[in-house]
């Protein structure tokens, strides 16, 4: 099995069929930062625009950094494309319901670690991440799924997203007290 | 105020959690094969199935773009021409009806 230096050389050589292996390869890691970042229905059509840039861009691609990592940040901008295309549309943004106030209430009130990690599983709380993400700035929300989501530093997110560090501090304090400011409206409005 | 700084650590947390156990969706062979096929198009210096229709686009847009341009700059240079003209002609009027010191 060849390396992915060898198989780049070769499809920058014009063995453009050799690529097929490469997306063999890095499928389910595309798959799972695009699945983090955009709705599950949106994952494949973003992955393919994921592998169509990293061929076009495959020339600039530099031996210094590992294809991986440079796929991952071909992956994250183009997520990051995908929501400012759709901060364009006039997207409908759905407010928080009386039904997810109610199980905020409930799992603020739990104070076993056991029904915590049960909590995480159930379809309010991932339902209340979109709707709260879904109100924030395609920069913001990128910023705060790298950093405060996902836990990466902010020199990765900035590595990732191809900002300086500075912005990507910025962004996600900014981003995180956007959070923090829309769940305690949320809570005010219950009140 | 409903939430306190606590609550809303906890609730980041819960949301962070979150985050990180959501399920891959799994693409299949079809998917690599079109991926595939548009990077084959990309190679041949084709517009993938994607952008085709963008592109299309781009284009009308950019030879209406240049049809009002030609209008515009042809438009704009007879009329300079035509009032150049106009200038000159009245120069050259009032020239003609001054009389000469040498009279």
């Amino acid at each position: 099995m060849s390396g992915d230096l060898q198989i780049i050389n070769r499809v920058l050589q014009g063995e453009v069929e050799c690529f097929a292996e490469l997306i063999d390869r890095y499928q389910q890691h595309v798959t799972k930062i695009v699945n983090r970042h955009v709705p599950s229905d949106h994952v494949a059509e973003v992955a393919h625009d994921v592998f169509v840039r990293a061929f076009s861009g495959l020339a600039g691609f530099s031996t210094g950094v590992p294809f991986e990592h440079w796929l991952s940040g071909i992956a994250v901008r183009t997520c990051y494309d995908f929501w400012r295309a759709k901060s364009r549309e006039d997207m409908p943004v759905s407010a928080f319901t009386a039904e997810h106030d109610a199980w905020i209430d409930q799992v603020l009130a739990d104070e076993s670690d056991a029904s915590f990690q049960e909590q995480v599983k159930r379809r309010e709380t991932t339902d209340i991440l979109q709707r709260a993400l879904q109100r924030l700035s395609p920069e913001n929300r990128l910023v705060l799924t790298l950093v405060h989501l996902e836990g990466h530093s902010v020199r990765e997110a900035a590595q990732l997203l191809g900002w300086s560090v500075v912005n990507v501090k910025v962004r996600a304090h900014r981003a995180r007290h956007a959070l923090r400011r829309l769940l305690r409206e949320k809570g005010d409005s219950a009140s | 105020m409903k939430y306190s700084d606590d609550d809303l650590n906890k609730l980041e947390r819960l949301l962070a959690q979150a985050h990180r156990v959501q399920s891959e969706p799994r693409l299949d062979a079809a998917w690599s094969l079109g991926v595939m096929r548009d990077i084959r198009r990309e190679a041949a210096g084709l517009p993938h199935e994607r952008s085709a229709w963008i592109e299309r686009h781009v284009w009308r847009t950019a030879a209406v773009a240049a049809t009002f341009a030609v209008i515009f700059a042809g438009s704009a240079l007879f009329y300079t021409v035509v009032g150049s003209g106009d200038v000159t002609a009245v120069l050259a009027e009032g020239l003609d009806s001054t009389p000469t010191l040498m009279e």
